[in-house]
Parts: C-alpha cells; sequence; structure tokens
C-alpha cells in the first residue's frame, strides 16, 4: 500500500510534467517567442501603421500646452500644434516656407507687425484655420498671464484678426521681438472653437487632459492616446496644410514611449522594441555605440550647466522688484573678484572630457552658441579665458585676500576665511561628478568648499531663501537670448525668504538691466545683438555664473532602420529629431525593407502558448490535490 | 478575555491607528513647507492672482485647524485633492491600483505557496542535499538587489533570447483585444513575476522550515509518531497545520504591501502600479498624491494586522486569553 500510494503521486506528478512539456514543445513549437503584428490602419506590407518610435526617461508633465514646462512636452506640442513661425533646421531662423505664417511687414516705429497667414489650412478635425485662432490664442496666453508665454508676450498690447489670412500685434513698446526677423513667439496656437468654451475659465481650462481637446492641432500627428507613465500615440493628420508644400509624413504614427531607467531604454533600443532613444548617462551611450545597427551623437542644443554663487542676497540695497535682503550667503561672494578668480580656476575641458566623457564643450556665457542673435566669445586675448591656477591666486592677492591657516585665504572685509557651502543635486549626476575637481581646484587657491549633495527641491528652497553659496543646476533656454538674459536683472531676484523668483544668483546690476530693456526695444537686429554682446560681456566679468558647459542631448537610433532625419541645427552635431520643431518628424522614414519598432509588432508568447501554460498548471494543481486526497484517503482506510 | 471584548478591542486599535496616520499625513505634508511654494519649484512664476486660487482650491487660505477640519471632511467623501496635472488623486489611484494587484498580489500568492511548499520539504528533510541547496539557492536570490536581478533577466530575455518585452504592461499603439490583450499583458508581466515571485520565496520558505522544524520537537508529534502514525500523516495533519500558525501571520502582512507595490521592480520594468506613481509622485514633488498613497498604504497595512490578529486568535485561541 505504501508502495502504492508513493507510485501514485510521485510518478503522476513527473508524468503531468512530461506531458505538459510535450504539449508545450507542440504548442511552442514555431509559436516560441513569436511577435503578434498590432491591429490598426492597414498601411504597410505587414498590415501595421508604419510607426516611429522615441523613447526617454521623462513622462510628459502635461499634454496640456497650458499646463506643462518640461522639455518633453514642448517636443510633443511641436508635433500636435503650430507655432506662428516655424524656427528653420538648418539655423533657427525663420523657415516661413514652413510655417502658418507666409511673410510678416513690421512698421517702421517698431509697435506694429502685420502676420501674413497660408491660405486654406484645416485642423485636424477638419474645421478651417484662420487668424481668428491665432489672435485668441495669443489675447488668452496674454490675459491668463499663462506662465509658459507671459516672458514672450510681455512687450504685446493686443492681438488682432484683420482678415481671415492676416493678425496684427500691437505692442506696448518699440520692439523687434514681433518683427519676424527672428523667431520669437514660442506660443502653440489652439483652435478657437475647441478651446473658447474656457474663455472666461482659465482653471478649468488647466485642468483639460482628454484628448478629444487636446488632439485638435495643424501639427503632422495629433495626440490620440496618453497611457500614462508608459506612452503617447499621435496619429497622422489627415489634413495636415504641409502636404501641400512638400512636408507629407513619412510615417503613420509616432509613438513616445517611456521608461523609467536608462539600462531598460538601452535594451529597449537593442532589442528593436523602440527606433530612437534619448539617452543621458554618457557611459550607456558609449555601449550603445558598439552595438550593430546603432548609431549614436551627441547633438549640440541651447542648454548649459553652471556653478551658480549667491552674489549677495543678505546685503544688497538695490530694491528693485519688491527686493529686501534675506538670507546668509558668504559676504565674500559679493566681490566680483573672488567669483571671477573662482571662473580662472575652474578647467570646463577638463569637466567636459572626465565628467561628460566628450560630448558637450566648454562653456562661457549662458547665452548659447546656437542662439539665433547675440552669440559671443570673450577676445582671444582676454587674459582671464584660459584656466589658470596661478592668474586666480594673482588676482585673489591682488584683491587683499590673503592666506591664513590651513591654507584657506581670509576676507579681509568679514576676517573670515573663504569657506563655502557648495550643493550639488542628487538628480543629477553630473553635478556630484563635478563637485570632487572643483573642490580641488578651489583649494588650490585658497577656497575651501563644504559639498553636499541635495534634491533639487531642497536646492530650490534654499535658492529662494538665499541660505546658499555655491551650486551647480543648468539651464535649457529659448533660442532667442532674451529670456535667459532676463533671469540675471534686479527684478528676477526672489524678493524675500518665501517668493519664487527666476533670479538664483541674485545678481543685479543696473547698467545691465538699462542695456536688457535696450535690446528688448531696439528695433535693428545688429544694434541689438551688440547689446546682447555687452551685456555678456558684464556677465563673463562679474561672473554670477562659471558656465561649465554647453550640453550635449545624448541621441541613439536604429540607424539600421531608419533614415531621413533633419538635425537642427544642420551637421553632424545637430539634435537629429529638431525638437524645436516638426520638420524631422515629417521627414523621418524606414529604410526599405527594414524591420522597425512598429512592423515588428510586440514580443512575446502567443495567447495559444499561455493558454497552454495555463492548462498545465491547473494539471498539475489538480494532480497534486488528488495525490494528496488519495493519500489521506488511503492512510485512513489503513 | 472574551471573544467579544477581544474583537472589539482590535479593531478599536486598527481605526485608533488609522486616525493617527489621517492627521500624521496632514502635519508631514505641511511640515514639509508651504504646499503652494512647494508645487510652484521649478515652475515659472505665478501671477499672485493665480496663487491665491491655487490656496483657496487646495484650502490652504484657511487658519490651519480649520484647514485640518477641512481635509478631515474631504477625505472621509473620498476627496483625495487632485494631482499636479489636474487628474483627481482618487481616479490615479483607481487606474494604478489594479496593474499592482495583477502584478505585486500574484506574484506575493505564487512566492507563498511556492516557498511554503519548499519550506515544508526542506524542513521534513532536514540536512538533505535539497535542504541545504534550496537554503543556498533561495538565500541568494532574496539578497540579490532586485533591480539588479531585474535588469539581468532583462538582458538575458529581452536582449539575448528576444522572448519577452523590456518592460511596460502593453505594447504601445497596438490596441489589441480579446485574447491577444491578456497574451500581450502577460508577456509583459512574465518577467517582473518571475523576479518578484523567487526573489521572495526565502521571505516564507526560511520561516514555514525553521517553525515546521520547532513543531516537528514537540510532544504532540512524538506521541504521534508513537502511536504508529505514518510520516506522512505526521507531517500533513498534525506538524504543517501548526507550523503554518508563524508563516500566515507574514503571509497576510505581506498581502498588506502588496498594495503598495514594488518601487524598483516598477520602476525596471516601467509597470504602471502604485509604486512607479509614488516614485513620480515624488519626483513631481506631487504631495497630493503622495498623501492620497500613504494613506492607501497605511490603511492596507492596518487591515492587514487587523485580519492577522483576528484570524490568528481564531487558529489559536491561546491568543485571545492572553
Amino acid at each position: 500500500m505504501l508502495d502504492r500510494k508513493r507510485a501514485v503521486r510521485t510518478p503522476s506528478l513527473g508524468l503531468t510534467i512530461v506531458a505538459t512539456c510535450i504539449v508545450m514543445a507542440t504548442l511552442v513549437g514555431p509559436a516560441f517567442a513569436q511577435s503578434t503584428t498590432p491591429s490598426g490602419s492597414a498601411t504597410s506590407s505587414s498590415g501595421a501603421p508604419v510607426t516611429f518610435t522615441f523613447a526617454d526617461t521623462s513622462p510628459p508633465d502635461s499634454l496640456n500646452p497650458l499646463v506643462g514646462y518640461l522639455g518633453t512636452d514642448y517636443t510633443l506640442w511641436a508635433i500636435n500644434y503650430d507655432l506662428p513661425i516655424n524656427w528653420s533646421t538648418e539655423d533657427f531662423s525663420p523657415d516661413l516656407e514652413h510655417s502658418l505664417v507666409t511673410s510678416v511687414e513690421a512698421s517702421p516705429d517698431g509697435l506694429t507687425s502685420t502676420y501674413h497667414l497660408r491660405p486654406g489650412v484645416l485642423w485636424s478635425d477638419g474645421q478651417p484655420f484662420s487668424s481668428e485662432d491665432v489672435a485668441w490664442t495669443l489675447n488668452y496666453y496674454l490675459d491668463n498671464n499663462v506662465p509658459n508665454y507671459s516672458s514672450d508676450l510681455a512687450l504685446v498690447d493686443k492681438v488682432t484678426a484683420t482678415d481671415p489670412n492676416t493678425f496684427v500685434i500691437t505692442s506696448t513698446q518699440p520692439t523687434s521681438f514681433y518683427s519676424g526677423a527672428s523667431v520669437f513667439l514660442y506660443e502653440y496656437i489652439l483652435p478657437k472653437h475647441i478651446w473658447s468654451k474656457y474663455e472666461n475659465d482659465y482653471k478649468g481650462a488647466r485642468h483639460v487632459t482628454d484628448m478629444e481637446t487636446l488632439g485638435v492641432g495643424t501639427g503632422p500627428f495629433n495626440f490620440a492616446k496618453y497611457v500614462k507613465g508608459q506612452y503617447v500615440e499621435m496619429d497622422r493628420n489627415p489634413n495636415y496644410w504641409g502636404n501641400a508644400v512638400g512636408l507629407t509624413p513619412q510615417v503613420d504614427r509616432i509613438i513616445y514611449r517611456i521608461y523609467n531607467n536608462e539600462d531598460a531604454e538601452a535594451a529597449g533600443l537593442t532589442n528593436g522594441e523602440i527606433d530612437f532613444a534619448y539617452i543621458d548617462s554618457a557611459n550607456i551611450l558609449n555601449t550603445l555605440k558598439t552595438k550593430p545597427g546603432i548609431s549614436v551623437r551627441g547633438a549640440v542644443i541651447p542648454s548649459f550647466d553652471e556653478i551658480g554663487f549667491n552674489t549677495g542676497s543678505a546685503y544688497q540695497t538695490d530694491t528693485t522688484g519688491g527686493f529686501s535682503p534675506h538670507g546668509d550667503g558668504a559676504l565674500a561672494l559679493t566681490d566680483y573678484r573672488v567669483r571671477e578668480a573662482m571662473r580662472m580656476a575652474i578647467d570646463s575641458q577638463t569637466l567636459v572630457d572626465k565628467v561628460l566623457l566628450g560630448y558637450g564643450s566648454p562653456g562661457i556665457s549662458p547665452v548659447q552658441p546656437t542662439a539665433t542673435t547675440g552669440d559671443w566669445q570673450p577676445g582671444p586675448n582676454d587674459p582671464n579665458l584660459s584656466f589658470s591656477i596661478a592668474n586666480a591666486n594673482a588676482l585673489l592677492d591682488q584683491a587683499g585676500y590673503t592666506m591664513g591657516p590651513d591654507n584657506v585665504r581670509i576676507d579681509p572685509k568679514s576676517g573670515k576665511p573663504l569657506e563655502f557651502r557648495y550643493y550639488t543635486r542628487e538628480s543629477d549626476e553630473t553635478t556630484i561628478k563635478t563637485a570632487p575637481y572643483v573642490k580641488d581646484w578651489l583649494s588650490q587657491i585658497g577656497i575651501k568648499v563644504d559639498v553636499q549633495t541635495i534634491t533639487s527641491d531642497k536646492l530650490s528652497t534654499y535658492q529662494v531663501a538665499g541660505t546658499y553659496d555655491l551650486y551647480d543646476w543648468g539651464w535649457y533656454p529659448n533660442p532667442d537670448p532674451n529670456y535667459i538674459l532676463g533671469i540675471f536683472t534686479c527684478a528676477e531676484r526672489p524678493p524675500d525668504a518665501d517668493t519664487y523668483r527666476n533670479s538664483d544668483s541674485y545678481y543685479c546690476n543696473p547698467a545691465y538691466d538699462k542695456l536688457y530693456k535696450q535690446q528688448q526695444t531696439e528695433i535693428d537686429p545688429t544694434k541689438r545683438a551688440d547689446i546682447v554682446h555687452q551685456m555678456q560681456a558684464i556677465l563673463w566679468k562679474d561672473s554670477p555664473y562659471v558656465v561649465k558647459w554647453n550640453s550635449a542631448l545624448l541621441e541613439a537610433y536604429r540607424s539600421d532602420r531608419w533614415t531621413g532625419f533633419q538635425p537642427q541645427p544642420a551637421g553632424d552635431t545637430g539634435d537629429l529629431l529638431a525638437t524645436y520643431g516638426p520638420l524631422s518628424f515629417v521627414s523621418v522614414r524606414p529604410i526599405a525593407g527594414a524591420e522597425t519598432a512598429g512592423s515588428s509588432g510586440s514580443k512575446g508568447l502567443s495567447a495559444a502558448v499561455w493558454i497552454g501554460i495555463a492548462v498545465v498548471i491547473v494539471l498539475i494543481v489538480g494532480a497534486f490535490v488528488v495525490g494528496r486526497r488519495r493519500g489521506v484517503s488511503d492512510e485512513d482506510q489503513a | 478575555m472574551s471573544t467579544r471584548r477581544y474583537l472589539f478591542s482590535k479593531i478599536a486599535q486598527a481605526f485608533l491607528t488609522l486616525a493617527f496616520v489621517l492627521a500624521f499625513n496632514f502635519f508631514l505634508f505641511r511640515g514639509l513647507g508651504d504646499p503652494v511654494s512647494l508645487l510652484l519649484h521649478g515652475h515659472a512664476s505665478l501671477t499672485p492672482s493665480a496663487i491665491a486660487d491655487l490656496k483657496q482650491q487646495l484650502g490652504l487660505d484657511l487658519p490651519l485647524p480649520q484647514q485640518f477640519l477641512h481635509y478631515i471632511n474631504e477625505t472621509l467623501h473620498g476627496n483625495l485633492g487632485y494631482s499636479y496635472d489636474g487628474t483627481p488623486v482618487s481616479t490615479v489611484i483607481a487606474s494604478k491600483a489594479w496593474p499592482t494587484l495583477l502584478l505585486i498580489g500574484l506574484s506575493t500568492i505564487a512566492s507563498i505557496v511556492i516557498g511554503i511548499w519548499v519550506g515544508i520539504k526542506q524542513g521534513w528533510k532536514r540536512g538533505t542535499g535539497f535542504d541545504q541547496s534550496m537554503l543556498g539557492v533561495t538565500l541568494v536570490l532574496y539578497s540579490m538587489p532586485e533591480f539588479w536581478f531585474g535588469l539581468l533577466m532583462i538582458m538575458l530575455f529581452a536582449v539575448t533570447f528576444q522572448i519577452f518585452p523590456t518592460g511596460g504592461m502593453t505594447t504601445p499603439g497596438a490596441d489589441y483585444t480579446g485574447l491577444k490583450n491578456v497574451a500581450d499583458i502577460l508577456n509583459h508581466m512574465a518577467l517582473p513575476f518571475f523576479v518578484l515571485t523567487v526573489a521572495y520565496l526565502a521571505e516564507y520558505s526560511i520561516i514555514m522550515r525553521s517553525s515546521l522544524l520547532e513543531t516537528l520537537g514537540e510532544d504532540f508529534i512524538t506521541t504521534a509518531r508513537s502511536k504508529g502514525m505514518m510520516e506522512k500523516r505526521v507531517l500533513y495533519r498534525h506538524a504543517v497545520p501548526n507550523a503554518l500558525l508563524p508563516t500566515m501571520t507574514v503571509t497576510i502582512l505581506s498581502l498588506g504591501f502588496v498594495i503598495s507595490g514594488a518601487i524598483t521592480i516598477e520602476i525596471i520594468f516601467s509597470w504602471p502600479g502604485l509604486g512607479l506613481e509614488t516614485y513620480n509622485a515624488i519626483l513631481n514633488k506631487d504631495y497630493s498624491m503622495l498623501q492620497g498613497l500613504f494613506l492607501l498604504f497605511s490603511a492596507a497595512v492596518i487591515f492587514a494586522n487587523l485580519v492577522a490578529d483576528l484570524l490568528y486568535s481564531y487558529l489559536d485561541p491561546r491568543v485571545r486569553a492572553g
């Protein structure tokens, strides 16, 4: 009996498993790891829509253009909506050939600009697009002081639609901003017939999340679905105006895939789940570079990282913007010579090489080399241009900062040693990797720093409160320099310890502020560029920032599958997806015969295999339960 | 202590703890600073009127005691506030709960069942090769960092063999329905399910093993054997039911943590559950969302504790008496 009981239970389980394996093998056979092709509009040879999938680890903050603020949001809006004038992929200049606006006439007094629109444009829902849409949108942004757009529209008095294809911008002061000479209106145009119900309900408009509202645009692809934290699906606009001017999209669908870690994202690119990946880690990018069929690039974008200083939140007396002194920054940092010496003692080239692994370039000015106007470099004979510990020491000696005990200099005004708090951010590994280099260089000029890594949130709180000395952060400014230059004006300083403003250096210089206003109202582009140059020369000398580097956007893509990218700006270092506009998404196309993320469908086992697995599990559990009952029953009989 | 009194005291304790968590949540997030300032960090400046609107919307224009009453009232009515993008917190939680319950729930159950089975076999065959090898294997898997183990599985099954996808819950843009949709979800779930199941086997097998070993040394086991009872019967009728008691406590408490997800695994595999939502809420400084999530997680653990207490007292009356 005992043997039988054993024989019944154990072999039956074993047999079940063997039988299972046979069933599995039969079922799995050719179906194992098969790819099932997604359903959808049949436009490719496989029957699936031609889909271009790009990915990043940054989920959109919001697809609502009144709410979102991240780079991801802007990238997606640029595909769904249109700006009045697009930036050229060649050089960020106005691309009137590929824009809703075809021409602009500015009055000589710089107060009125007349924009002519492309006729016959339709919204994606088939409704006609007109100047009423543009005027309504810009006035809505203006009236509600929408944060994303308030800086651009600061000098606008009103926008008027004069006929269906013409609108006029009247400004409060003479300015070249709206003349069309450069792309200044970074404002996405919304369909009035959809959004006008929120005319007097801005709060309600900010809560809009449905695709029926957000998915109506004039862009080449429109929002169709957003699975939060997973992906954004954008389908081809059947009424896209670009078809008439040679901008015919080459794919049916764009998918923005969201990963939560870069290793998985890199794996997705390698196995073909995605076609294009934005990567933060230079190490991962270098690994991907070695994979067959994958190409990488460090794209130059208008973005930079800086080591910023608290230039005097606790000591300044200029009350512009309602400012009152607050915080506890070091007194020595109010002396531009101390900041200038630190700038001279920080070697940007080494930081680019060691921290960015060569991606990016040494930084000079907050106005980026790719800015639409005002790119500036100090003269080649500028004695302070080069990294020089000796020159930095000489400058501090000359300014009276004598060396004290432990090789730390003493501030002659306060009598305190030059010891500063220096904050890096835990969410940005490059800030943490930068710190040891900076700490070492500064120690060589008699400055001691206490490096602490904190959250961006905490640092932001410290900046508003003025309770910091040095920090490491960065900006991603507009191509036009107006915005980034504005953060150094006196009015942008946090006026008290609780109120946020854009300045994170507390830099305040009335001479600089005067130039800032002048460049806003200078109509002549050449003269404006001159003023912008003067402002940068002041910033270079006064050094509220040490611009560590001009950042690079790290991109990896399946070059064995896709072609047709339009780098912006043109060349080997442009951003391949031209995220300031939709044009690269329009022209990107699969290489003939190549498999793509969309056409290869989903990875995994087929439904039949899963049914087989379920059957096997049921059989195993059933056999176990039956065996146990038999065993107990036999025992009871015994 | 009578059964009724015992039940009442346990339920009262649970409610008191929940009330404490509710109050603690309120003060915790206000202790971090002005919620409006926290919401505004990283955003461009808002106009004073917009800030006033936001304060009114969040009930922050009221004195603190009134804010507290407002918060309690709204929470009790199921209104947990709005996420930073305008979506009600309760809506987000409802949509993210089922992926978490599916993945973490199923893998926890699988871990429990397999872990207990392995623990029984180990305890019964103490010192054998099976016992020693399973002890080693389960401990190694348990000690292995989940993110690392998860990445290894991605490299192996998603990149090298290309059997399963790297992450997510469904294939973007596929719009499957019916069986295909089920298979698609299972394909995406396979790797995280496997990682979670094997990683937590040891949690149950080791407790079950040691509990069984302790039970096997009890007098009633010796008595059963001396009566000539067959060994398997001794094991399954006498030893295992008694040894299951401590394992049951761990099991029920583990089930209480199911709803909070497995943050690391949900991040690695981009699984859209409450763990990933917690991570994103921390990154986005979405304090309304975090407040709602913490309340839910705490409530789940408190409830699981209550169930464990009640069940334990039912299975082992000595607990009630004590």
